[in-house]
């Protein structure tokens, strides 16, 4: 092994995909930070955002912000020009507003993707889909947050 | 591991409501009721995240502690699996008898103290410090490996003592909030408490995958967190008062099955 | 993983990596620790990358990600992470498509 690559303990799972039921949305947060509109202004650069094609889930009711389960699924047919090209993972209230940036190969089909987010606070998420024809595609997800990300008693 | 346990800015809450509801001081009632775990309280989401071997983060511990179990260390010294053989065997149940006293020492001995003595006295290695990744892979891979054992310490002979202090400890109001376990633990399981529902301190799920910690924690790290929520003076982990209480609360939820490395919040 | 699949099935791969992703900032001020966190994660099947994902510390400790990965034909599924400090943890699976 080089001397950089070390080795850590990882975990695989593999099955066949299920389908996605679509959540329905309760309006609790505070009005987005500035930080976030400045992030979302850089990324659309004044181009209209649509919705549909993309889906974000992410727990209505999340226990610990510090981990907080979070799901993005895009319409993706394949040979098509206006296929999904970069996926924008931002957060309404965090420190840092974007959360990932997700780069998908041409002809990878639907996309499903799931991982877990911290939340400092009650807010709203947001997936941008890029598409290959610079289209934009939105969708957006609140989650109430009980427990805030970064607190430790012990 | 040190600038994990920085990132994060210590806050205690308590609501006060609470607090007014312990504050009376008076006799401790103990009720004998059947003790629930607090994974009968977790969310469907966290109980099926628990129950899946991917994304219980708790295993990512385990894996590691097969590989530290396993693998010789670098400098020469034997692995553990050079004189443990198989260890799904050699330590199925191991977890469930401890901690016990030391015959040659006569001081009680938790799995921890175990691992550390045998890397100590038969790899001529330095202890493992509580919190540390490898002190808490091998002691959650062992732990694992006793899965369904039912917790079967003894309390008799030598342990007797131990065990009446850590009753003592469990029964003794502390803090400034004047709060015993017991009052918790025993007199007010269900209610909620900081947004967490109040189990009866089973600790078959231990060392645990804490979403609070973002990573796994010992028993004893548990125990000091209860010991912050009322503001009470911490003992330090691995010391004889949460040696004492491990043993307590292993007694008192004897033949309860060992399920770790759980999920908390 | 490891796994076999059908040609054109979309099989859903998952993944955690434990890495304690110290965010480097906290609520309360300025930085207490430095920040830590895999930067990125990176898979390729058949020597073609299929998906790279830009991480921020708004990913949660020792990262859990999901995805779905269309099988064509038997080979090699590699995952990358690479952290702030340079480690790289690179892991491989053999799928077999029949
Ligand atoms: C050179 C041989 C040797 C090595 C290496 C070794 N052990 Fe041990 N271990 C022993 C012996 C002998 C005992 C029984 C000691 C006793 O009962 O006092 C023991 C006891 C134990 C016990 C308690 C078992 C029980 O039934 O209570 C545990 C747990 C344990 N070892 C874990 C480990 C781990 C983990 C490692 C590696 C970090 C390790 N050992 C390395 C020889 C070894
Ligand atoms: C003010 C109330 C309170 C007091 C006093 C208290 N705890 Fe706790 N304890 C909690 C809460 C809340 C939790 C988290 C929810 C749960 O699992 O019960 C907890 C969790 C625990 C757990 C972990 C249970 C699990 O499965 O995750 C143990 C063990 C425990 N406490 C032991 C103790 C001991 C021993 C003491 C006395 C030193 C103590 N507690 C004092 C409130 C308290």
């Amino acid at each position: 092994m080089p001397p950089m690559m070390r080795r850590r303990s990882v975990l695989f799972g593999i099955a066949a995909s299920p389908a996605i039921p679509y959540p329905s949305l309760a309006q609790t947060s505070a009005p987005p930070s500035t930080l976030f509109t400045v992030a979302l202004a850089e990324l659309t650069k004044g181009r209209e955002i649509k919705s549909g094609r993309i889906r974000l889930e992410t727990s209505p009711l999340a226990e610990s912000g510090s981990s907080v389960e979070c799901k993005i699924t895009v319409e993706n047919a394949l040979a098509t020009p206006d296929q999904v090209q970069t996926i924008h993972l931002l957060s309404e209230q965090n420190p840092i507003p974007t959360i990932a940036r997700f780069h998908i190969a041409p002809d990878t089909g639907d996309v499903v993707i799931e991982t877990s987010i911290r939340l400092r606070t009650t807010q709203r998420v947001h997936a941008i889909a890029q598409m290959a024809d610079g289209a934009l595609y939105a969708d957006k997800s609140e989650s109430v947050v009980l427990l805030a990300a970064c607190l430790d008693a012990g | 591991m040190g600038g994990l346990r920085v990132l994060c800015i210590a806050i205690v809450l308590i609501h006060s409501h609470t607090i007014g509801a312990f504050a009376a001081d008076g006799p401790l009632r103990v009720e004998a009721q059947p003790l629930r775990s607090a994974s009968e309280f977790l969310s469907p989401a966290l109980r099926a995240e628990q129950a899946d071997p991917i994304r219980n983060r708790g295993m990512l511990w385990v894996e590691q502690g097969e590989r530290l179990f396993t693998q010789p260390p670098p400098g020469g010294a034997p692995s553990c699996a050079t004189c443990h053989a198989r260890a799904e065997t050699s330590m199925r149940g191991v977890a469930a008898r401890l901690p016990a006293v030391d015959a040659a020492s006569g001081q009680l001995v938790n799995l921890e103290g175990r691992v550390n003595e045998c890397r100590i006295v038969r790899q001529s290695l330095p202890p493992l410090d509580y919190e540390t990744d490898e002190l808490l892979a091998l002691t959650a891979y062992l732990t694992a490996l006793s899965n369904g054992e039912p917790l079967a310490v003894s309390i008799d002979g030598p342990a007797s003592a131990f065990y009446a202090y850590g009753q003592q400890l469990w029964n003794e109001r502390q803090g400034q909030l004047n709060v015993a376990c017991t009052q918790c633990h025993d007199q007010s399981v269900g209610r909620k408490l900081r947004g967490d529902t109040i189990s009866s301190a089973v600790p078959t799920g231990y060392p645990a995958y804490r979403l609070e910690w973002q990573t796994l924690g010992s028993l004893h790290r548990r125990l000091r967190a209860c010991q912050l929520g009322v503001r009470a003076q911490l003992f330090e982990l691995g010391s004889r008062e949460y040696l004492a209480l491990e043993l307590y609360l292993k007694s008192r939820a004897r033949r309860h099955p060992i399920d770790a490395p759980a999920l908390r919040r | 993983m490891p796994a076999t699949a059908q040609a054109g099935e979309t099989i859903k791969i998952r993944t955690a990596i434990q890495h304690p992703m110290i965010t480097g900032h906290t609520d309360a001020g300025p930085n207490v620790a430095p920040r830590k966190i895999i930067h990125t994660f990176a898979v390729a099947y058949l020597d073609a990358e299929v998906l790279r994902i830009d991480v921020a510390p708004g990913i949660a400790a020792n990262p859990f990600f999901a995805f779905n990965l269309r099988a064509r034909s038997s080979g090699d599924v590699v995952f990358t992470w690479i952290d702030d400090t340079g480690e790289v943890i690179v892991e491989t699976r053999q799928l077999t498509v029949t």
